[in-house]
């Protein structure tokens, strides 16, 4: 059960054994590579978890039931299973773009189970409610990046074929889409898109009690900062890093940036190792 | 930009590492429509639709980021007066000094893209046929399924029809063929007739018209049965007395058998409705009777069991033989040793279950070893009107 669990996310494991566990989730568009850059400088204090969303890099593809995943609370719960199936507790969770609201609703399920958020770029709701509220989006704007999905996924589809088959004899093609390829499935893609960005999840900011970071940046096309600003004034407990840069994702264009926002908020937080060490 | 880069026909754009476009060539500005001199410095944002934004923001350049290059990705520019304008976009990353440089190649797609949106549209509208088929199938299963019960209904009310009728005609015309002969002798004998002859022509009469009578009630109990909507009062009852009633009645019709009743005293009372009662223990009676050799006795015993009482009726017949007991309360079940002692319905039995299970007891047939012979038990069990519970 426990490594069905890690098997069909892709559960990868570094850092110090006896850490605290820092646990890392993509988001929409990637696969868990996309943390290479940030986690590394965690391992030598930390115990660091990265996975793959199923449909997503080498997750069990087999296993995507889209039934689950009509909604982000699907999402929310494969976070919560891999932290059952390690036994973490005390979790700082790194959540990237819309698995920030993933990351929320796990940590509102169990919130004595994580310490702290720390959300890259996040936003609560991507399209317009005027005049309170600038997600940044229109619903025709939304409807045409399903479309674009759609388009691609056409070309992507056949391109992507022997991959997203999976060929078990030939363990070897697997290591290659983890070095050579930002994977991930057209039909999760296209779900997790359509649940996204079409969410409203601004309700549930005041309903989390885990403290926070909230990552933003300076030129979000994504999430504008005005987002960021939302977020911030309606979770409860949330410290916001703007950075200075261009983009959706500070992790892969501002990795140092981001890696030193992090460990100024950690640094004035308890830094907490397991029993062992304790 | 190049001046060889100028003449290429398509879009060529370098980004810095935060997206900034740091070169463009004259076929990008033609593209939208802008003075490639003006985009330099400006985020790459600035080139694409609010679509293309999220998807170059969250697929292209995390890919560029992991892969170092994506290829053949379809998205929509912003044109100076906001139209969108297809194109595929190719691009790879590079390595320097000051960080990586993305190297971005355009092609606008006119007939691609409407053959593309084409083969969409047709992929969508095989989808939704496949579904609409699908549901239509699924449909059609549920209405074939539900046919087929129907169907099955039906040849069970036929069956049930047909039964009936031919049981029926046969049990109601034997009594009338006696009533309607007997009547017809005396009234045209009856001068002639010794009395003694007189009365044993009433007394058939009179017993084929008690028979009739068992009949006909068991048909009406039989009938609300089938139609679900058998009633039963629920007055209290004191067995010994209803046992005593039927008894004594019987006794009057069985002159060639002898009746032993033996009631435990102070049993509780019980709900339901006397008369309906009756008609059971009656009908155990009549067959304990009819089943069992003139000079015999039948045994009748009521005690209070399991929380409850008991009624059991034991003849001096042949037994049950080979049979499933609880085959014999089935509806026109008749065995095979009974079909050939006596005429019968197959009624009686399956009307005594239903009257008992209505007033919440239960009712069993078992071989008896009595000392006249093996003998049959037929029982009867209600619950006690206060306590309904086990003893």
């Amino acid at each position: 059960m426990m490594n069905d669990v890690l098997r069909r996310h892709a559960v990868t494991l570094s850092g110090r054994t006896d850490g605290q566990p820092m646990l890392f989730a993509h988001g929409f568009g990637c696969d868990q590579t996309l943390w290479r850059f940030v986690a590394p400088a965690f391992e030598s204090d930390y115990r660091v978890i990265t996975f793959d969303y199923i449909g997503a890099g080498r997750s069990d593809r087999a296993a995507y039931d889209p039934d689950r995943y009509v909604s982000l609370d699907g999402y929310a719960d494969d976070i919560l299973q891999i932290c059952r199936a390690l036994d973490l507790e005390r979790v700082i969770l790194v959540a990237h773009s819309v698995s920030a609201v993933i990351a929320m609703l796990a940590a509102i399920t169990e919130p004595e189970r994580f310490s702290d958020l720390i959300l890259v770029t996040p936003s609560p709701r991507y399209i317009d409610d005027l005049p309170d509220y600038r997600g940044g989006f229109s619903r025709a704007d939304i409807d045409g990046l399903l479309e674009m999905m759609d388009v691609n996924a056409l070309g992507w589809a056949a391109f992507l074929a022997p991959i997203v088959m999976g060929n078990p004899d030939r363990p070897e093609l697997t290591g290659d889409l983890e070095t050579t390829f930002c994977s991930i499935d057209p039909i999760m893609a296209r779900q997790f898109a359509q649940v996204t960005f079409l969410a409203d999840n601004r309700h549930d900011l005041a309903k989390v009690s885990t403290p926070s970071l909230i990552i933003a940046c300076a030129d979000d096309a994504v999430a504008p900062t005005e987002v960021g600003d939302f977020v911030h004034e309606h979770l409860a407990g949330s410290t916001l890093r703007t950075i200075d840069a261009i983009g959706h994702c500070p992790h892969v264009s501002h990795p140092r940036e981001t890696v030193a926002a992090m460990r100024a908020y950690l640094a004035g937080r308890p830094l907490d190792r397991v029993a062992a060490r304790s | 930009m190049n001046p060889t880069l100028d003449g290429v026909p398509g879009g060529v754009i370098s980004l810095s590492n935060d997206l900034r476009i740091v070169s463009a060539n004259r076929g990008m500005g033609e593209l939208v429509g802008r003075d490639p001199g003006a985009l330099l410095g400006q985020s790459v944002d600035v080139l694409l639709s609010a679509p293309s934004r999220i998807l170059f923001q969250t697929n292209v350049y995390p890919a560029l980021g992991a892969d170092g290059r994506v290829e053949e990705v379809f998205l929509t520019l912003a044109a100076a007066d906001g139209s969108p304008i297809p194109v595929l976009l190719n691009a790879n990353r590079s390595s320097g000094p000051d960080g990586p440089t993305y190297h971005v190649l355009i092609v606008r797609i006119r007939a691609r893209a409407k053959w593309e949106t084409d083969l969409l549209a047709a992929a969508r509208a095989i989808e939704g046929e496949r579904v609409s088929s699908q549901r239509l199938a699924e449909e059609l299963a549920t209405t074939a399924n539900d046919l087929a019960a129907r169907y099955a209904a039906e040849e069970r009310n036929r069956e049930f029809r047909d039964a009936f009728i031919g049981v029926i005609s046969h049990e109601l015309r034997t009594p009338i063929t006696t009533i309607y002969g007997m009547s017809h002798v005396l009234r045209l004998r009856y001068e002639s007739m010794a009395p003694e002859a007189v009365r044993e022509h009433l007394g058939d009469i009179e017993s084929e018209s008690e028979r009739l009578r068992r009949l006909t009630e068991d048909l009406l109990v039989l009938s609300r049965a089938e139609g679900g909507g058998l009633q039963v009062a629920t007055d209290p009852i004191v067995v010994g007395h209803v046992v005593m009633s039927a008894v004594d009645g019987e006794r009057a019709r069985s002159a060639g058998h002898a009746f032993s009743v033996d009631i435990e005293p102070g049993l509780p009372i019980v709900l339901g409705e006397d008369l309906y009662l009756e008609q059971v223990v009656r009908n155990y009676l009549s067959n304990a009777a009819k089943y069992s050799p003139a000079g015999t006795t039948v045994r009748v015993v009521v005690r209070g069991e399991a929380g409850g009482v008991a009624v059991r009726v034991t003849d001096a017949g042949p037994g049950l033989a080979d049979e499933v007991p609880e085959r014999l309360f089935d509806l026109f079940y008749r065995a095979p040793d009974a079909v050939r002692q006596a005429a019968g319905a197959g009624i009686g039995l399956f009307v005594c279950r239903e009257l008992i299970q209505a007033m919440g007891g239960r009712v069993w047939a078992a071989s008896a070893a009595g000392s006249e012979g093996r003998g049959a038990e037929f029982g009867l069990w209600l619950p006690a009107a206060s306590d309904t519970g086990d003893d």
